[in-house]
């Protein structure tokens, strides 16, 4: 029986051992996550991505390192917005890049 | 020279030497009375663990904070003296503990003890469902509370708290015994309660990025999600959760009558329209809301839409198929069958609008 208590561990301390995300969940994300690449052959499994509820679900089963977001965004060049699922630990460090980046070109 | 002591002086070593042995009798004698020396006393008896815990548990309910913080530390510490580093007898007096902390507005020695807690938590072996998901359940009252405490600078933190034990817990029961478990009913449903409370959150910093949702540790923060987007998000797994409470109310249809048309389909049917409409009608979309109430009134055959002055309703409950049980609209008096709108009050300052009656129904034991 999996251990609910590690679990609840996750919900205020980072450093648990949590709920590994779900074969179908990860490999949704793997194929859709726009900065993690992926082999054709998770492509196939399916398109769908995780709606609200399951991200919800699923970050409360990670460890926070291991939390996503999902949203809406408009890509340039379009005006359909499209569903987009990332990493918060990439959000973070695309992040920092821009504001590098940002620096660098304005000293 | 002459060392051998005189006649005299060797008559006092004989005695001594003969009287010895009766000394040491008398000596061992006594050591064995029980009154002859008083005991030193021992601060560490198992039986003080419960006195000092009953006596934590007054101290707790009449207010006394730091003296149920002492008599729970107390209780806790012999326990460990006597039951060993991870005995799990510790559990009872560390809740109780929590609580003390949590009430007190001491939210560092609060996770402090959070961690030892789960800490200990991870040693209970043989556990049943039942019992873990009574942790769970015990936990997120907790959060809960110190979420609405009037002292806690951090509500966010709390209440993503008990939203992530929330789902933990769905997740364990899904594990455990399938995913449209009748088990997951209550807490998928206390799930929307708590989507509305947050919906609800006065102070919503930390709602919309990482610094509280990663919890204590804080090892990433920044934006994720705006405001808008939240609550969008907000809603949508209100609607999510809805969906899975049909599907798991579908099976339980499917398991005992797979063939059925029956009128238990036709109210779960009705059931979830009335729920979808409050759903909306909490959220601002009064002309959806009409329309799943409407929905509903034509299954059953209502001619009052099924409104309630007190959204949303505490629990889930099949709605009875009758139409003299329908809920009046806002402002008139509450119809027969359905509970009594006795807590309109505001739960806690800290929420915008939230009926006492909510969180009394999540907190239920």
């Amino acid at each position: 029986m999996t251990n609910l208590q590690a679990q609840l561990k996750s919900s205020f301390a980072a450093n648990s051992v949590a709920w590994k995300l779900p074969l179908q969940l990860s490999c949704l994300l793997l194929s859709s996550t726009l900065l993690v690449g992926c082999g054709s052959s998770l492509n196939k499994t399916t398109s769908r991505l995780p709606n609200d509820a399951e991200v919800a679900q699923y970050n409360a089963s990670v460890e926070p390192e291991e939390r996503i977001v999902c949203r809406d965004e408009i890509p340039v060049g379009s005006n359909v917005p499209r569903r987009v699922c990332r990493y918060i630990k990439d959000i973070e460090t695309t992040s920092q890049f821009h504001r590098d980046q940002l620096r660098r070109v304005l000293r | 020279m002459n060392n051998r002591p005189s006649k005299r002086q060797r008559q006092p070593s004989r005695l001594a030497g003969a009287l010895a042995p009766l000394i040491l009798a008398a000596s061992l004698l006594e050591l064995g009375s029980p009154h002859a020396i008083a005991q030193p006393p021992d601060h560490y008896a198992a039986e003080k663990a419960q006195s000092y815990l009953a006596q934590g548990l007054a101290e707790l309910e009449s207010g006394k904070l730091s003296a149920a913080q002492s008599s729970f530390n107390s209780a806790i510490q012999i326990l460990k003296v006597n039951d060993g580093l991870f005995s799990t007898e510790q559990i009872a007096p560390v809740e109780r503990l929590l609580w003390a902390h949590m009430q007190a507005g001491n939210w560092k020695e609060l996770d402090t003890n959070i961690g030892y807690y789960t800490w200990l938590l991870e040693r209970i072996e043989n556990s049943t469902l039942a019992s873990q998901l009574a942790i769970a359940k015990g936990m997120r009252n907790l959060y809960l509370e110190a979420s609405a405490h009037p002292e806690n600078a951090t509500p966010a933190r709390y209440l993503s708290a008990a939203l992530r034990t929330n789902w933990q817990a769905l997740n364990f029961i899904e594990a455990n015994v399938g995913a449209n478990a009748p088990q997951l009913l209550p807490w998928l449903y206390d799930g929307l309660l708590l989507q509305f409370l947050e919906s609800r959150l006065k102070d919503r910093r930390g709602l919309t990025n990482h610094t509280f949702k990663t919890d204590g540790s804080e090892f990433v923060s920044g934006w994720s999600l705006s405001q808008r987007e939240s609550q969008r998000a907000n809603y949508a797994i209100g609607v999510s959760l809805l969906d899975r409470i049909e599907a798991a109310e579908e099976a339980t249809i499917l398991d005992y009558a797979p063939h059925e048309q029956s009128p238990r389909r036709k109210r779960l049917a009705a059931t979830l329209a009335v729920y979808r409409g409050d759903w909306e009608a909490v959220n601002g979309n009064e002309e959806e809301a009409s329309t799943f109430y409407n929905e509903a009134g034509s299954l059953l055959g209502w001619d009052v839409a099924p409104l309630t002055t007190q959204l949303p309703r505490p629990t889930f409950s099949l709605l009875p198929l009758s139409s003299s049980l329908a809920t009046p609209m806002p402002g008139t008096a509450p119809a027969v069958g359905m509970e009594r709108d006795n807590s309109r009050d505001a739960w806690a300052a800290s929420y915008r609008d939230v009926p006492l009656s909510v969180v009394q129904a999540l907190t239920r034991e």
